[in-house]
């Protein structure tokens, strides 16, 4: 996919690292369609699992992921806002209910045309897990939407 | 000279309903008594319009996901499929008979339909996906979870009294 270019456009990664050190309170942005906002609550349906993305603050402005360098190269219509919460404050750890204890922590994955990208990930006992219990995944997608606050509001 | 009458005030004691009598045998034509019947089905027909007007609304919401998109949500979400919109009517269709009806209906990331119901504090939420599961979350401000697969948790006609007891 070519990146935009446009004037003002997000930090493209032109080669350069990942950056995994998040400092304390470093916040993270995410996009949201209006619908997914409801009574002041944001529905843990705006959530898939795992992975969810988002662009970290120190290499990306709020509006940055509704551009279309951070979307994939589709262009946003109205309807939409932004999200953020702490990187360092996440909901973790959450108990498996099965001896296993889940973490999750943001991990710095920058895309071509989108340097911020991040993605929240899942661990238990150091190894990467995608697919734990549904009980693990919805508490997960619960109380990362509770923790979540309007940045920018989408319009309607 | 005329015998002055003296006005006794009525008695008091126990309320004489049978003074009201012929006032009431005045108002009782055919038309008040149907007018009666009706008010006093009211109720009924109030909660029929009600589940009515909602499942209208249901239906439309429905619509509209089933008409979605791959990457709807622009993270790539897959679209709600036949699978998971007509699991969430079966169970809209059930839970308005026993007069719970969704505060909102959305597509859900994850890949399905989410159905949302909330009061004050508390929300339930029931996720058709598409491979065809679907999931029972309650939740309160707390972000204290229970999460149930409809089937090997809970009976899906048990759901509504499980919604109707958290939601109180």
């Amino acid at each position: 996919m070519c990146c935009s270019g446009e004037p003002g456009h997000p930090r493209y990664r032109n080669g350069d690292p990942e950056d995994q050190l998040f400092t304390e309170g470093e916040l993270l942005f995410r996009r949201y369609k209006a619908e997914h906002f409801q009574n002041g609550r944001l529905l843990p349906a705006a959530f898939k699992f795992p992975r969810q993305s988002f662009n970290r603050e120190k290499y990306s402005r709020p509006e940055d992921v509704l551009h279309s360098d951070c979307c994939e190269g589709q262009k946003l219509q109205d309807g939409w806002g932004v999200l953020e919460c702490s990187s360092t404050n996440l909901p973790t750890p959450i108990d498996g209910h099965d001896g296993r204890t889940f973490q999750f922590e943001a991990i710095h994955k920058p895309l071509e045309c989108c340097y911020a990208h991040t993605e929240v990930c899942c661990k238990a006992e150091g190894e990467f897990i995608d697919e734990p219990s549904k009980r693990v995944r919805d508490t997960f997608r619960v109380r990362l939407a509770q923790r979540m606050t309007v940045r920018i509001k989408a319009s309607r | 000279m005329p015998a002055i009458q003296v006005q006794v005030p009525p008695e008091r004691g126990s309320f004489r309903l049978d003074r009201f009598r012929p006032a009431i045998h005045r108002v009782e034509t055919l038309a008040y008594n149907q007018r009666i019947g009706e008010w006093l089905r009211w109720p009924e027909q109030s909660n029929f319009l009600t589940v009515k007007y909602g499942l209208i609304d249901a239906e439309g919401a429905l619509d509209r996901i089933s008409n979605m998109k791959r990457g709807w949500d622009s993270y790539g979400a897959e679209p709600p499929d036949g699978n998971a919109v007509r699991a969430s009517r079966e169970i809209l269709q059930e839970l308005a008979g026993a007069l719970i009806l969704p505060s909102t209906i959305v597509p859900s990331a994850e890949g399905g339909v989410s159905i949302y119901f909330m009061t004050g504090h508390r929300t339930v939420y029931i996720e058709s996906y598409n491979q065809g599961s679907q999931t029972l979350v309650m939740y309160d401000q707390d972000g204290t979870a229970e999460v149930l697969e409809i089937g090997p948790d809970i009976s899906r006609t048990d759901v509504a009294d499980r919604i109707l007891a958290y939601l109180g």
